[in-house]
Formats: structure tokens, C-alpha cells, sequence
């Protein structure tokens, strides 16, 4: 009886904190600096399950949905973010995506795979001023050791003025790098010019269909 | 694969306990974390859910669709002589609603989008050699449906810039002397919407014609 009580109170703490920030389950508390959002780019653990982005029961949901309002087209092969609506393009953007790489750890075997996930989903976070929490492989790319103190990870410049999140915490953000859009370089988020990003952060909301191909 | 979060608020301390309670307990559910699920590159789409080519004659302009939701347009010019847009249309198998499904794409010719030096500093940040990185707009290509029909696409690549890939261009010399199909459809578009194309063609979607 006490084990359920807990195990109800733990639930409904969890989904009032979702409600209330958008808070995925395994982001780990940020240090003392107290950023306003955390996130970080791309990388998925090799080997895993296949994720397919079309055949999932909440794909086929939103697929038959279809939009009621602006959605959002991200092209990976010619690196190109649409918003639009059915009738009208509302805006065009060069974006980079996802470069497909891969990245191995020669240390631990990890490996990484750098790319951005095809299918339909929903814009599930926004946030301003994202700091990037560095994952593992953003060191063992730069072969440097991955650090223990959880501040060493936080950058407050990677991601520009706007994040927005969706599939599994992938996220459409800014750059500093912005002589490389159009091109598949990123870990698998989608990055996009400063002034394109705030268009879209202006005009997508939690829910927004994404189609990605 | 990215998390976010958005510290400073009064429940979070209360939620990342909750959030250990619910994984000591073994419940939770699956999420957004570094050593979740992976993606498997440019993996093909489910047939049920198969992007589709709507090319729309009187509209001049291919659109990408999933479902009936419209991803992208592209317009396209018609480059055949009249005569030869008719005969193509009317070979245009009728069964099956008109769908085809591209069997295959072939680059013929390309050019280079953007320069050594610019490749050289993407590299050294991505630590991608050259032929990971995307760099060809394509000039000119053909895409193969499973009746057989040919969709010739021309580009506004740059001439002079243009690389013709002699290996794509020999296969598809033998692509060429294998078919029986009819008259081919040559159309024109941008370049830029050519790479889009270029590239959802490859997931081999259904091909529908609108006149």
C-alpha cells in the first residue's frame, strides 16, 4: 500500500513537473550558473534499436491527423526547413542536419552515430537562451577526458537565442556556426540562422507537426 | 540526440527525486538520454507511409508528399517537344490509379557546390573527410520507374562547373540499351529543388502524374 502511494506521488510529481517545464526524465541538474535551459546536440549510442519515425503508433497517429495549421518540413537532402501550411510557404531556410558520421571511443568502444531521425513528430519543448550540456562524445571527439564536474559540460553560446525540441529530445537550434549551413555536418540536430530561428520559434507551438525526410 | 531542461524551478529538485524513485523501481519509461535508442542512416521508409511524386502537368511543379499532407513543391519546366510530352503521357501506364514507383535514380552529370578551402575547414571541424560531405548539385538525371518510364531532369547547374560522372554515365548507356519503355519526359528545375529531388527519389516513392 505504501510502495503504491510512492510510487503514485513519484507519477504525478513527474507529469505536474512535465507540464509545468517540459522536463525529460534523465537530464541531470545543472550546476550552480543556473541557465535558463540546458539542452544538448545530437550522438545516439551504437548498436540500438532501430527507431522508425513512420511506423510507431504515434507516427501513424499523427499521420492521420495530418496538420490543422503550420507544420514544419525538414529536407535532409538539400538541408532545407520549410514552415508552411498547406496552401502557402511561410518560410524557406537553409538548415544544416545531421552529417551521418559516426564516432568510435577508442578508450571504452562507445560509438556514436551522427545523424537526424526521419519521420513525424511534434514540436514538444521551446526554450530561450538553451545552454549546451556537452554528452560524452562532445569530449571524445575533441579527445579530452569526459569530465566529472557537471559544470565542465554546461556552454551557454552553442545553441543561439532558441531551442526547439522534438523526437526524442533532438532540437532545431542556432549556431555559431552558421558559415556551414546548408551543409550535413551537425550530430544530428537541425541548425538554423539566427534570424531564421527566431521566425520559427515565433510561429511553431508546443505541438507543431515535423516532418522529416 | 539532445535533452533540455529548465533548472531554477521549485518542483525540479522534487522531480529528479521522483524521477531516481521511478527508476529504482524499474518503471521508467524509455527517454531522452545518451545511450538511448539509435537511427539507422537514411533507413527507408515503410511502404504504407511511402513518400509519393505528384507531378502536376498543368501546374508545373513535382510536389513531395507524405500521405496527403504536401512536403515540398518544385516547379518544373516541360523540355520535350510537345509531340514528345503527348506520347510520353500516353504511354503513361493507367493501371494501378497511374501510381509507378521509382525503381531507380541516376546522377548523370553534377556540379561541385562549394570549394576546397570551404571543404578543408568543415572537415577539420567535423573531422568528415571530403566524401562524407555533401557537395554536388546534381546537373542532370534520370529517374527509372518499375514500368520502365524515364523522367529525364536538367538543372540550371552552372555549365562550366558541370562534372559528368562517366561511371553513372556508362551505367546508364547499359540502363538505356535495356529498356524497351517508350519516349522519355525531359523537364528542367532549379538545382537546389534538383538535390532535394535527388534525394527523396532515392527512398523510391510511388510516382503519380496530374494533367
Amino acid at each position: 500500500m505504501r510502495l503504491a502511494a510512492s510510487i503514485l506521488f513519484a507519477v504525478g510529481v513527474v507529469v505536474l513537473a512535465l507540464l509545468i517545464d517540459r522536463v525529460p526524465f534523465t537530464t541531470p541538474t545543472p550546476s550552480a550558473s543556473r541557465p535558463s535551459a540546458v539542452g544538448y546536440e545530437g550522438g545516439t549510442l551504437q548498436p540500438g534499436g532501430e527507431v522508425d519515425g513512420y511506423s510507431s503508433p504515434e507516427a501513424r497517429r499523427l499521420l492521420s491527423r495530418g496538420p490543422r495549421g503550420p507544420y514544419i518540413v525538414i529536407d535532409k537532402y538539400s538541408n532545407r526547413l520549410l514552415l508552411r501550411t498547406s496552401k502557402a510557404v511561410l518560410l524557406e531556410a537553409i538548415c544544416s542536419t545531421g552529417s551521418g558520421g559516426e564516432l568510435v571511443d577508442s578508450l571504452t568502444g562507445r560509438r556514436w552515430r551522427f545523424d537526424t531521425p526521419i519521420g513525424v513528430f511534434t514540436v514538444h519543448t521551446k526554450l530561450k537562451n538553451p545552454w549546451w550540456r556537452k554528452p560524452d562524445w562532445a569530449f571524445v571527439e575533441d579527445g579530452l577526458p569526459v569530465p566529472t564536474n557537471e559544470a565542465e559540460r554546461l556552454d551557454d553560446e552553442m545553441m543561439g537565442d532558441y531551442a526547439i525540441g522534438f523526437s526524442d529530445g533532438y532540437f532545431i537550434h542556432g549556431t555559431i556556426y552558421e558559415r556551414l549551413l546548408g551543409k550535413a555536418v551537425t550530430h544530428g540536430c537541425v541548425r538554423l540562422a539566427a534570424e531564421d530561428l527566431k521566425m520559427l520559434y515565433d510561429n511553431v507551438q508546443i505541438g507543431t507537426l515535423i516532418y522529416v525526410y | 540526440m539532445c535533452t533540455n531542461m529548465s533548472p531554477g524551478k521549485t518542483l525540479l529538485s522534487i522531480a529528479g527525486a521522483a524521477v531516481v524513485a521511478i527508476f529504482a523501481l524499474g518503471i521508467a519509461p524509455s527517454s531522452a538520454a545518451e545511450d538511448g535508442p539509435s537511427y539507422t542512416l537514411r533507413q527507408s521508409i515503410p511502404a504504407a507511409e511511402k513518400l509519393r511524386l505528384v507531378l502536376d502537368m498543368s501546374r508545373s511543379e513535382i510536389s513531395l508528399r507524405l500521405g496527403e499532407v504536401e512536403l515540398r513543391g518544385h516547379a518544373f519546366t516541360v523540355t520535350s517537344d510537345s509531340e514528345a510530352a503527348a506520347e510520353f503521357l500516353r504511354e503513361w501506364p493507367q493501371d494501378h490509379s497511374d501510381e509507378q514507383i521509382v525503381e531507380s535514380v541516376h546522377l548523370l552529370s553534377a556540379a561541385m557546390t562549394i570549394s576546397e578551402s570551404e571543404l578543408n575547414v568543415i572537415g577539420e571541424e567535423t573531422a568528415l573527410d571530403a566524401d562524407d560531405i555533401q557537395r554536388f548539385l546534381p546537373g542532370r538525371m534520370v529517374l527509372i520507374t518499375d514500368k520502365g518510364s524515364r523522367i529525364y531532369i536538367d538543372t540550371d547547374c552552372p555549365g562550366a562547373e558541370a562534372i559528368t560522372l562517366e561511371r553513372m554515365k556508362e551505367l546508364f548507356r547499359r540502363i538505356w540499351y535495356g529498356l524497351t519503355a517508350g519516349e522519355p519526359l525531359h523537364i528542367s528545375m532549379a538545382a537546389d529543388d534538383a538535390m532535394s529531388l535527388y534525394g527523396a527519389a532515392r527512398t523510391r516513392p510511388t510516382v503519380t502524374i496530374r494533367l
